[in-house]
């Protein structure tokens, strides 16, 4: 299973699932389009290694690595 | 809403003749839409600077009202949101406003270029069932390029309300947009992004909720699916609520097969999908997309981010503290205020033959106490159109990102970084800019906080204890500026464990803007809104505070009764000697130095010229004269007491300049009382450890009772310091993969 947290810089992966239900980290993850099936592309981590700066539906967002972690991804073969 | 139509009061009547449409005479107007989307921009485009900014009931969330230019309209701004889930007070606030019938119209702001993120709101907002219309900001900036190709009819005809193109910065559709939100009627409820058979959950939930309006019963009823914490105390405890809930989540589960919390935003993201589909046509990425990761290469690179950092943090102190900010600042308080006003009241006062009580009330009072305040504004203008640059451009969520991972570690974010730097030119305008900080929890620390690195005009009181006692010491200025640093991270991790600190707030998930060059327009009225505020509001408190130390200083008991009398007489230097013990653990338990204490809190350069006055030196001497430092000499006990001076003076509370900007930022008064106390209590029990525990190591002050206190709260400090944080309530960061 491989996290958002865990991609390497550049890299893109699909959404699979957003854990921690009821919690309100996840509601707003998937309320600013980090919803399943939706591409994920780590563009770089902050200077000190954390946070995340992600490209998600055309924007960029920034998130912590222990958020990132709720993310559950696929990296797409041909991708 | 008043659908009966009535003359227009405004001499615009003319188009709603062209219009052949009746416009409304008085309308309110609910203006929302993501961060970043422009909204404030087309905000100050509708309204210039008619606004009026108060507080929503309850919360600090300013709560904005403008009244338009060309019709007699009200907007009322609501805090910037990407949904109306129930996790932080701006949602909650906006989604109550929205739910009520103090509006007649939603104004709905997207920003074109980043239509798909801009969307999921709207299509949270349609369920509400109100007269809607939809501003298309950016399209000029998507005009411009040639890759993308929108067409607004398209959106218009999938959501079912009004879509009109603008761009708020240049002004252009404002008229389109005008006439629609004239036009916009009731309409119906409508969903689009859910299928039918949730609708029929929501309304089967919906029908057991009593006596609210549909909207609100179908927007509840959504979110008690949701697991709204907001409306589940109120709502699941209603007869078979409980039940019709459960049955329509697992509706969703059994389905949908996902969760009804991810179920809502997947089907609007999916809607969005297909409408994007049918309106934009896309080859590549966005021109300003493109543009901003170009910059962002550099700005938020591993490598050179702290660098650029350091370079604008550098600049920025450079014209607002160094340069321009404090030759304005000198100017407005040694000509405008010192010369000109002290001059002219003079010459008006000694024409009119006044009694001297009244000059000096004016002349000192008046001139010397207000006008030390207002001398403030041409800095705090220079230091707000630089940071509001910083803040429009896009670079301020850059600068949260580049230092997040250090300063959240002792409870504050990488944007405090700016206010504690500006701290050390002066505490005023820092204060004032902790407003860029939108997390309540990081800004109620960075108010607390800023001020520990000694400002400009604490450095004359640092000047003369060192002359005094330490005059070939090294160590003993960067000792001060170490000791400020540590107060600064102590304070952090101390307070952040505690539940009063830890409000919920949005998650740090946040949106890094495309770069953008900011409107002249937008950067000037947001510097006047902010010194408006603070001339207002710190001026009134500041005035009050000035005119009774100014009676006290200079009333009290004479040999001729109550009258005027020196400094040394007064009712001040009563109150100093009857306070006096309280410094007396402290080790300067002398009514001079408990006067200075409280002048200091005036203005923190009265520490000096109080000293000088009540030690008999004169009033204009050089913090680094001898005959003053032979003074000082004989005031304190030894070099340990004059330290535990200085160190009270630095860092109990700030000037009352600051302590007003400080309010005005706090907005709660029970807010403002715990800083204030907190930082008495800090500087005094920094003071007494200093003291009494380097007097016991040094062997210079004897063992006493003070000296097993001051033991104490070095333990109840450590205790604090190193306690285990327990998270009360929700916790914002969970531990992924237990859950699930």
């Amino acid at each position: 299973m491989l996290h958002l947290n865990e991609l390497k810089p550049g890299q893109s992966a699909v959404v699979k699932h957003v854990f921690g239900e009821g919690t309100a980290l996840r509601r707003r993850l998937l309320d600013m389009g980090i919803t399943p099936k939706t591409e994920v592309k780590l563009v770089r981590q902050a200077p000190l290694g954390d946070p995340l700066q992600l490209e998600v539906r055309g924007y960029e967002l920034a998130m912590r690595s222990s958020d990132a972690n709720l993310v559950e991804v696929e990296v797409q073969h041909g991708h | 809403m008043a659908i009966n139509k009535t003359t227009c009061h405004c001499g615009c009547g003319k188009s709603d003749l062209r219009d052949g449409k009746e416009s409304d005479a008085k309308l309110t107007v609910a203006l929302i839409g993501n961060q970043n989307c422009g909204k404030t921009t087309l905000f100050n485009a509708l309204t210039g600077a008619n606004q009026y900014v108060g507080n929503w009931p309850g919360v600090t969330v300013d709560r904005v009202i403008g009244r338009t230019l060309q019709q007699p309209w009200d907007v009322v701004d609501l805090p910037g949101l990407y949904s109306l889930s129930p996790y932080s007070a701006e949602e909650i606030v906006s989604r109550n406003f929205l739910l009520s019938d103090s509006f007649d119209v939603i104004l709905n702001v997207l920003d074109a270029t980043h239509l798909e993120r801009s969307l999921s709101l709207t299509l949270e907002l349609l369920p509400l069932g109100k007269p809607m219309v939809v501003a298309l900001n950016m399209m000029d900036l998507l005009k411009k390029d040639r890759n993308v190709t929108l067409d607004p009819a398209k959106i218009a005809a999938k959501l079912g309300v009004e879509v009109i193109p603008i761009s708020a910065s240049s002004g252009e559709g404002l008229k389109e947009l005008y006439s629609a939100l004239g036009r916009a009627r009731q309409r119906t409820q409508s969903n689009p992004a859910v299928p039918q058979n949730v609708h029929d959950a929501i309304d089967a939930i919906g029908a057991l909720l009593g006596d609210q309006t549909p909207a609100q019963r179908y927007f509840i009823a959504k979110a008690l699916l949701q697991q709204d914490k907001v409306y589940a105390e109120e709502y699941l405890t209603v007869p078979g609520v409980e039940e019709a809930v459960q049955k329509g989540r697992s509706l969703i589960a059994k389905e949908h097969g996902l969760d009804a919390e991810a179920f809502f935003p997947q089907m609007r993201y999916a809607f969005i999908d297909s409408l994007m589909v049918e309106a934009l046509s896309r080859s590549s990425k966005p021109l300003s997309a493109v543009f901003s990761e170009k910059i962002d290469q550099v700005v938020t690179n591993r490598f050179w981010a702290l660098p650029v950092f350091l370079a604008v943090i550098y600049v920025i102190y450079y014209l607002a503290v160094s340069t321009i900010g404090t030759w304005s600042t000198d100017f407005a308080n040694d000509v405008v205020f010192g010369e000109w006003c002290t001059e002219a009241a003079e010459s008006v006062l000694e024409s009119l033959g006044a009694p001297e009580w009244v000059s000096s009330m004016m002349i000192e009072g008046l001139i010397g106490g207000v006008g030390a305040v207002l001398g403030f504004v041409p800095q705090m203008m220079v230091l707000f159109f630089l940071l509001s640059i910083l803040e429009q451009c896009g670079y301020m969520t850059r600068v949260a990102f580049v230092l997040d991972r250090l300063f959240r570690k002792f409870g504050l974010s990488g944007r405090s970084f700016i206010p504690i730097l500006i701290a050390t030119g002066c505490a005023v305008p820092a204060l004032m800019a902790t407003k860029t900080l939108d997390n309540i929890n990081e800004r109620r620390l960075t108010l607390l906080t800023a001020s520990y690195l000694p400002c400009s005009a604490k450095l004359p009181i640092m000047t003369m204890i060192f002359v005094s006692f330490f005059p070939d010491s090294v160590y003993i200025a960067p000792l001060i500026y170490l000791l400020g640093i540590f107060s600064i991270v102590c304070t952090g991790i101390i307070l952040k464990k505690n539940s009063a600190f830890k409000e919920e707030v949005s998650p740090f998930v946040m949106e890094l803007p495309d770069y953008h060059l900011p409107s002249v327009r937008n950067l000037l009225l947001t510097v006047y809104e902010r010194c408006k505020a603070f001339i207002v509001k710190a001026g009134t408190v500041i005035f009050g505070t000035v005119m009774v130390v100014w009676f006290l200083s200079r009333f009290g008991f004479g040999p001729e009764g109550f009258g005027m009398v020196e400094i040394s007489d007064s009712m001040l230097a009563a109150i100093g000697t009857s306070i006096a013990f309280i410094f007396a653990p402290l080790g300067f338990g002398t009514w001079q130095a408990a006067v200075a204490v409280i002048t200091g809190l005036m203005a923190k350069e009265n520490v000096v010229g109080t000293l000088a006055v009540l030690l008999e030196v004169g009033e204009d001497v050089a913090e680094d004269d001898a005959t003053l430092s032979a003074a000082i000499q004989g005031a304190f006990p030894g070099a340990l007491a004059a330290f535990a001076f200085l160190a009270f003076n630095l860092w109990s509370t700030p000037c009352i300049a600051a302590l007003a900007a400080m309010k005005r930022q706090y907005v709660s008064g029970r807010w403002f009382a715990f800083a204030v106390c907190y930082m008495l209590l800090w500087a005094y029990s920094l003071a007494l450890v200093i003291y009494q525990l380097g007097g016991m190591l040094t062997g210079a002050v004897p063992f006493s009772i003070f000296t097993i206190i001051a033991l104490v709260v070095l333990g109840a400090f450590l205790y604090l310091l190193f306690r285990p944080d327990r998270t009360n309530g929700v916790p914002l960061v969970i531990p992924a993969r237990t859950v699930s």
